[in-house]
């Protein structure tokens, strides 16, 4: 079972350009249910949405919950919502705290990286380990000084000196502090990063090709949770191209790489239609696959030689299968 | 059946394994013989004399810790070379021995290694909670005879989603079906974490924490080494309280296959966090209730669920099940397990060719 809870607006403020916060408190003043550094709550929104947001206040206090909220002109509406229905005094839907990441216990030294919006978690997390005294840094990374939300609250934190700030339009930028950045760090450090993908990607490619450990990387997209797999209109249309007939097919945003050859005639066996049970298992000969299956391991996924249709698609235009 | 061979497995609880006595397993289809030498040492052979193959179970083991054959009376030392013929000249041929296996005792339980390469103690997972002198207080020791095959009961283990219809009332309920799932792993292990958070506790829970029924947080965090050791860490606490105000147990699920109809279950659970309901019963009547209770469920809720499975598995070869989220991390367990007995019998088959 699932727990829901319905929550008032507190307040509502602007954090930054396009980056509202908003504090939800029980209606009766009461104790919310406890949460740990990297949760996310669903929130249930005025027009019928369900989001993910992460809690981005300190994991000790018992009477609110802080989310922040970006928004995005790409998205399917939900943040437009949030930003122009929600108001202060309203009531929300909201589920408890989940937490799909987590700190891991007694790291050595935990290196935070936070991209844009993805920096509440990172924020709760840092509260987190300055109160406990653990070995951290905390790395956040935007876009401008002006578009990074939070900036008063971590100068005003205990931990301020342990806070880094790189800014695409200030001269070092963070595709060159990156690696410096990496090789820095001592073996055993715990790597955590939330931002948008291509952030997350530039950080985990750069670890990965410094052969950290996958245990030692932690990661969430944005700070919502949502692995979806088909059918997020996040997601565009790409073509795939099979090597034996030379048939191309477009596979449409909300569609499956199985679905649109099936369209087309071509039958790929499936058996649990969700990255569970590798039935569908194909040879990529070109092209970049964009993986959201649990089949296959980060070592196989690294290689791009495979994927599996039922769920997973294409990073770039078009691939080339071996079929 | 294809084993992994280069491993270790456990074979019996040291404390089971009595000074005086033999005690016979079979272990990956191998008959074997048990007992202690006159030091105190566990010795495990196979139980087979060289001479016209009786097994060695039906001898007895002599005061001085040898082993002599029911049969025609053949005595054998610890380390299986024969050291009396009582017939004839006394002549013992060289080939007159019988194979013995490396044999540890680590966290309480005995490890035998079965394999043609070198044993390395380093490799026994880590149940240090079971030790004698841990800060744990551990419950009974069980070893449960499954009648399956023990990459059913990894399946089992890894999805505790089963929980909530098979073991109802027990270890799950209706409420804590839907749980946030995350598989990871770490070199060949593969950990399944299970969040279910503001549920009706299932008893064993309840007994566990504070006995009020009220509804709680907890977790199921169950990590799998190949092939068949399996630590579950469980912990509960309120739903407006830190995680860190919990009540659980350590539980260990050590899978050693006998055959591939047949597997030992070993299994004893210890107490951890620092909240804990006062037993009304008594600390040791508590410990032996929750032993009993997790027996019930393993042996009478499990193994006849197993078993069942397995006869439809068998009856239909060409049929695949079809798979469900909860199934990543079974199947992510099967995959590694298939991917080291096929390194291992393609390293040995050379061996094989020059025998």
């Amino acid at each position: 079972m699932h727990s829901f809870l319905d929550v008032r607006v507190a307040k509502k403020s602007e954090e930054a350009p396009g980056i509202h916060s908003f504090e939800l408190v029980d209606p009766r003043g009461g104790v919310l249910p406890a949460f740990s550094a990297g949760a996310h709550i669903d929130v249930h929104g005025p027009t019928g949405f369900v989001r993910q947001y992460s809690l981005c206040n300190h994991p000790a206090e018992r009477t609110r919950y802080l989310i922040a909220v970006l928004r995005d002109p790409q998205s399917r509406g939900g943040s437009a919502a949030m930003h122009e229905q929600v108001q202060p005094g309203d009531t929300l839907r909201i589920s408890t705290p989940r937490n799909l990441f987590p700190l891991a216990p007694e790291a050595p030294h935990s290196l935070l990286l936070a991209g844009g919006i993805g920096i509440t978690p990172i924020l709760c997390m840092a509260e987190h380990l300055a109160d406990g005294g653990s070995s951290f840094e905390m790395h956040y990374f935007a876009r401008s000084r002006e578009r990074a939300a939070f900036q008063q609250r971590i100068a005003q934190s205990g931990f301020h000196q342990q806070v880094a700030f790189h800014f695409d339009d200030e001269p070092v930028t963070t595709r060159q502090s990156l690696p410096a950045l990496l090789a820095s760090q001592r073996a055993g450090t715990h790597l955590y990063v939330c931002g948008p993908r291509g952030f997350l990607e530039a950080v985990l490619g750069a670890a990965r090709a410094r052969q950290w450990p996958e245990a030692l990387l932690h990661y969430e997209y944005f700070g919502a949770a949502a692995v979806n797999a088909a059918g997020s209109t996040k997601d565009t249309a790409f073509e795939v191209k099979l090597a034996s007939s030379g048939l191309i097919c477009t596979v449409a945003a909300g569609q499956t790489v199985v679905a649109a050859l099936a369209a087309r005639g071509v039958e790929i066996p499936v058996s649990c239609e969700q990255g569970i049970c590798g039935t569908c298992l194909t040879r990529v000969l070109s092209g970049k696959p964009d993986h959201r299956d649990q089949f296959l391991t980060p070592e196989e996924h690294a290689a791009n030689d495979q994927f599996l249709p039922c769920c997973s698609r294409a990073s770039g235009p078009l691939l080339v299968l071996d079929l | 059946m294809t084993y992994l061979k280069n491993c270790w497995y456990a074979a019996i609880w040291s404390e089971k394994l009595k000074a005086g006595d033999l005690t016979a397993l079979t272990l990956l289809d191998e008959p074997l013989v048990f007992f202690r030498d006159a030091t105190g040492r566990a010795v495990a052979m196979d139980d087979m004399c060289p001479h016209r193959l009786a097994p060695l179970r039906l001898g007895k083991l002599l005061p001085d810790g040898r082993i002599q054959c029911g049969y025609h009376g053949l005595e054998f030392e610890a380390s299986g070379e024969c050291v009396k013929n009582p017939h004839g000249s006394g002549k013992i041929p060289k080939n007159c021995r019988v194979k013995t296996y490396a044999l540890v005792d680590k966290h309480t339980l005995l490890w035998i290694w079965m394999g043609q390469g070198e044993p390395d103690e380093s490799l026994i997972p880590d149940f240090s909670y079971l030790d004698a002198d841990s800060a744990y207080d551990v419950g009974r020791r069980d070893t449960i005879t499954m009648e399956t095959n023990y990459r059913y009961i990894v399946d089992n283990l890894m999805d505790l989603s089963h929980a909530s219809f098979l073991h109802d009332g027990v270890l799950g309920n209706a409420e804590t079906i839907w749980a946030e799932i995350q598989v990871t792993q770490a070199g060949h292990s593969v950990t399944v974490q299970r969040d279910m958070y503001n549920v009706a506790p299932p008893l064993v829970r309840d007994l566990l924490f504070k006995r009020d029924g009220a509804p709680v947080n907890m977790w199921q965090k169950i990590t799998w080494h190949p092939p068949g050791a399996v630590l579950n860490d469980v912990g509960t606490y309120a739903p407006d309280t830190e995680r860190t105000a919990f009540s659980g147990q350590l539980g260990c699920h050590i899978l050693t296959p006998s055959t591939a109809d047949t597997t030992l279950y070993h299994t004893a659970a210890a107490r951890q966090g620092p909240i804990a309901a006062v037993a009304n019963e008594g600390d040791e009547a508590f410990k032996l209730r929750i032993a009993e209770l997790r027996r019930f469920a393993f042996e009478e809720q499990d193994d006849p669920m197993l078993k069942a499975q397995q006869e439809n598995i068998r009856r239909h070869p060409g049929v695949k099940p079809v798979l469900l989220e909860v199934d990543a991390g079974p199947v992510r367990c099967q995959r590694i397990l298939d991917g080291l007995i096929a390194a291992e019998n393609k390293v040995s088959e050379p061996v094989a060719e020059a025998l």
